[in-house]
């Protein structure tokens, strides 16, 4: 029977099939079992059944049985945690005893399934935490082959530059998200803010973005937004790229990638190698010296998984890029103007290594250790003789693990416990005794719950303690409703933090041309006692014994919203947000020095709030044309300032010369925000001749960008910087079935020398060539 | 030239008072002007010193007069002191006025004059505390629009004054080329020792 069994389990559609065996039974029940494809047993599994229009469960043994009536076909559903829907008919007739139900497991390779929103795969509809994915066609069609271009063309995600390229997220500053690759944080940020344009794209299966706060399971920075880069080994035997892309400014990318699946496909293995090259470009000519610099950088990403048997996998990581920057710049070194070659080499890595372990057919294991350095080197030397003006080293490195645990606590509700901590070590010639070691611990338990059919409700909690700042707890309560079919209703309310920066803590720095000094936290006490015994205080304004650890900036967000789909043609989303942001970490003055100059640390002063409204349209007409419009209208304020206004305590000169209060009305928020902004894509596909156009603009109304008029506030006509459109173009073309041909053009319209405006080299033009083979 | 010049102050001055006391006559009001100073250098060549200036003379005053009455207020970067309390043997002082338009103000204050303390300044300093905002994101230093500072002089009369621009040759759009520290500034100076800024 078993053996009969074994032969009859052929492969049907690749893990979902129905099973029938024949034997008499009366009285008339369905009986049947759930497994996964292993064979296991699946406990708890929900079970809808159409003609009794009531829900049934399996028991411990996987098994149930459905009263009925009389033989024929019914219609049943079966849901659980982690495992795609399974809706199928079957068909009861006389001499079925049992029915085997087999449920596959989410792969990642699915589309509709995510990972970001609560660290467990689920699907992406009606999932109470709205995720949006970048999938890798996408990445590849559209020419992009740096993080910041990708991102910067999704909805309600603004590039803006400080300290390199991040991301604006619900009017949040770039520091206020999460980037992630495969889950883990990655570092190597300057004054807290991360470049995106490090980062090479073309192996990455996917990104996921998750709006709104996420702190209640990943910590620190999860405040406006978590990006999260995924790159896995493919399913597939066998796949080989090769690709080569040239364009304007001397960019030239190379890259190959290899992955292999072996031993029943037990063993995958994958590589990727990149090399990208730009002259750089400068935008100010009358400047020495480019605004993005020439630079050179090898990226290498590999990865090993291993399925041991049916209940073990190990999976290993390990990503590392190497990037030599050179320019030039002029320097005033003894009332002489001299030149200066600048040189900058970054280096980064991360490793990571995972092993997963499924305890029963109900719970899993997962451990993770992960460690990653950042480290960049730059040095300036008087161009011609080999004098060195200046250098500077930053290195940072952080050691990680985890244990994530996971339970199927009853067939609609699923547990997700996790503990870890982490080591960050800093090593800088700015900061105080040049390196700064602490430590982290934390804890997080998420509950996931359907209390009844389209009824989803989330809750995350995570607690984190750190050496050198106060501990945090992040509460997280999420919800969807199904309305009907395609309509749904989601809202999540959250608290988020954001960690001070290595700065904000461990500096130690004295302006040598203005002789102003800022300490970190952490070493301000000690460093104003140094200078009190050096004789270098002229006054002190604060009690040393009162200057407090700080506290992490912290927020607490609403996000509520609607999405309708009809079909999968038309899609309409809609998402009201508020970040109220506390604590924002700002100067404070210390003390006076003899040179008459301050000496700052930094406290935790103001607060602020973003609010507004996205929108996102998207219309699929026959599978030929492709529609991606969405709309974000935002709001800020500095709370402070909006009580300053009402109290008429900040004035401007009016237009008769006069001063006067400013008016709330003229108040423009905070500054580097856009009150208009929108996105718009649309892909003309031709499968006839495999070719597709791809064409997508972002949107940016006017911006403050600086105060003019003296009272610190965005407040005049003349303080905004215009709005503008960036457009690009590519166009994809599929020959001898491996290749394909692209053409693309960055900044279709030529927009420049707004002084204002991303840093951009006008319009350029890319023709690339790749091949692809896979089996 | 400037002892002549003193002496033959001192010579009117002896005049006056001689003759007042026979016959009581009031002395023509001096007519108060506004006057603009520009380029006014303070620490330019940032060695933590300070530039003097009186109201009276309409001038800079002399570093080796650091230590007398002949100065009003002296200027160090961003840091404006008054001839007051620790910072000088005068009896200066001054009041921050803010949300004040500058040629609407008709009287300076009664009292609440600060004067120069141990810890404390009569024109208290940093960022958005005295008479500018700094932006510290563009590194530049701006005049806050309405703040007007009224100062009681070394000898204890009355002016009032607003800061104009920090920077060399007083551009309207200030870069990160422009040369700071070179003040431009506006004051009406009341001689007469009222407290009255209004033009008889």
């Amino acid at each position: 029977m078993k053996t009969m069994l074994k032969y009859r389990l052929f492969l049907f559609t690749i893990f979902n099939f129905l099973f029938l065996i024949n034997l008499q039974s009366q009285p008339l029940v369905i009986n049947g079992r759930v497994t996964d494809v292993n064979e296991f047993p699946l406990k708890f599994v929900k079970i809808e059944s159409m003609y009794h229009n009531k829900e049934f469960r399996t028991d411990k043994n996987g098994n149930f049985s459905i009263p009925i009536k009389d033989y024929g076909k019914y219609r049943l559903k079966f849901q659980h945690f982690g495992y795609t829907p399974l809706d199928t008919v079957v068909d009861f007739r006389q001499g079925i005893e049992l029915i085997k139900i087999v449920l596959s497991e989410y792969f990642f390779k699915s589309e509709n399934v995510v990972i970001t929103g609560t660290r467990t795969l689920k699907e992406i509809e009606n999932h109470p935490i709205p995720t949006k994915v970048i999938g890798g066609s996408e990445i590849r069609f559209s020419g992009n082959n740096r993080l910041d271009e990708i991102i910067g063309e999704q909805s309600g995600m603004l590039l803006v530059e400080d300290h390199g390229r991040g991301v604006q997220i619900q009017g949040l500053d770039p520091s206020y998200a999460l980037i992630m690759i495969n889950g883990e944080p990655i570092i190597g940020t300057m004054q807290g803010k991360l470049n995106l344009e490090r980062f090479a794209i073309g192996n990455l299966n996917r990104v996921e973005i998750v709006k709104g706060p996420s702190s209640s399971l990943y910590g620190s920075n999860a405040l406006a937004g978590v990006i999260n880069l995924i790159i896995e080994t493919p399913y597939n035997d066998l796949n080989f790229d090769l690709s080569s892309r040239y364009g304007g400014n001397n960019t030239l990318e190379l890259a190959t990638g290899l992955s292999k699946r072996l031993f029943e496909k037990k063993l995958g293995f994958d590589v990727y190698i990149n090399r990208y090259y730009t002259d750089g470009f400068n935008v100010d000519d009358s400047r020495i010296g480019n605004t993005v610099p020439k630079s050179e950088t090898y990226s290498i990403i590999t990865g090993l998984n291993y399925r041991i048997d049916q209940k073990n996998d190990l999976n290993f990581r390990l990503r590392a890029s190497f990037e030599n920057q050179s320019n030039q710049f002029e320097v005033i070194d003894n009332d002489s103007k001299r030149l200066l070659d600048d040189k900058t080499t970054t280096n980064d890595g991360n490793l990571m290594l995972q092993y997963r372990h499924k305890i029963s057919d109900a719970s899993n294991l997962k451990i993770n250790f992960y460690g990653t350095i950042f480290d960049t080197r730059t040095d300036f030397i008087f161009n011609g003789v080999n004098d060195k003006y200046d250098s500077l080293l930053f290195i940072q490195k952080l050691l990680k693990s985890e244990l994530q645990y996971d339970r199927l606590l009853s067939s609609d509700f699923y547990l997700t416990f996790g503990l870890g901590g982490f080591r960050e070590e800093v090593n800088s010639d700015i900061i105080a005794d040049n390196t700064a070691i602490a430590y982290s611990y934390y804890s997080f338990i998420q509950t996931d719950w359907i209390p009844f059919e389209s009824f989803n409700i989330i809750a995350s909690l995570r607690y984190d303690a750190h050496s050198d700042y106060r501990s945090s707890m992040s509460p997280k309560i999420a919800l969807s409703y199904e309305l009907f079919k395609g309509l749904s209703i989601n809202g999540n309310v959250g608290f988020g933090f954001k960690a001070p920066t290595n700065e904000q803590l461990y500096l130690n720095f004295t302006n040598p041309a203005a002789g102003y000094s800022v300490f970190g936290v952490t070493y301000v006490k000690k460093g104003v006692e140094k200078l009190i015994k050096d004789g270098v205080i002229d006054k002190l304004f604060v009690d040393l014994e009162n200057l407090k650890l700080l506290v992490p900036e912290n927020s607490v967000s609403f996000n509520i919203g609607a999405a309708y789909n009809f079909e999968d043609i038309a899609g309409l989303r809609i998402n009201f947000f508020r970040n109220n942001i506390r604590d924002l970490i700002e100067f404070q003055v210390v003390a006076l020095k003899n040179n008459g100059q301050n000496l700052f640390t930094y406290a935790n002063y103001k607060s602020v709030y973003t609010q507004g409204i996205e929108t996102a349209f998207n219309l699929d007409l026959f599978d030929v044309l492709n529609f991606d419009i969405s709309y974000q209208f935002l709001l800020s304020a500095d709370n402070q300032i909006v009580e300053k206004i009402r109290n008429r305590e900040i004035s401007k000169i009016g237009a008769t010369g006069v001063v006067r209060p400013v008016y709330l009305s003229e108040y423009g928020g905070l500054f580097n925000r856009s009150m208009h902004m929108g996105h718009i894509k649309v892909n003309y596909v031709n499968k006839e001749f495999d070719f597709n156009a791809y064409l997508r603009g972002t949107f940016r109304g006017r911006y403050g960008f600086a105060d003019l008029n003296g009272n610190a506030i965005l407040d005049s006509d003349n303080e905004y910087a215009p709005g503008y459109s960036l457009w690009n173009l590519t166009f994809n073309k599929t020959v001898f079935e491996y290749f394909n041909l692209q053409l693309g053009i960055k900044n279709l319209f030529n927009k420049k020398g707004n002084v204002y405006l991303l840093t951009t080299p006008g319009r350029t033009f890319y023709l690339g060539i790749s091949f692809n083979y896979y089996k | 030239m400037i002892i002549f010049r003193s002496f033959a102050l001192f010579l009117i001055t002896a005049l006056i008072i001689s003759c007042s006391e026979e016959s009581i006559i009031e002395p023509d009001p001096v007519p108060i002007e506004s006057v603009i100073i520009s380029e006014f250098p303070a620490d330019t060549g940032r060695k933590g010193e300070y530039t003097f200036f009186s109201f009276k003379e309409g001038k800079m005053i002399p570093r080796e007069d650091s230590a007398t009455t002949k100065w009003d207020i002296a200027f160090q970067a961003t840091t404006i002191i008054t001839n007051s309390g620790v910072r000088g043997p005068g009896n200066g002082g001054a009041i921050v006025l803010r949300n004040t338009d500058f040629a609407s103000l008709k009287e300076a204050p009664a009292d609440g004059y600060e004067i120069e303390g141990e810890k404390t300044y009569a024109i208290p300093t940093g960022s958005g505390n005295g008479w500018y905002n700094y932006d510290s994101k563009n590194m530049i230093i701006r005049p806050i629009p309405g703040v007007v500072l009224v100062i009681r002089t070394a000898d204890g009369k009355y002016a009032k004054m607003q800061i104009l621009n920090y920077y060399k040759g007083a551009p309207e759009n200030i870069t990160q080329d422009d040369i700071s520290r070179f003040y431009k500034f506006e004051y009406v100076y009341q001689p007469d020792g009222s407290r009255s800024f209004e033009k008889k």
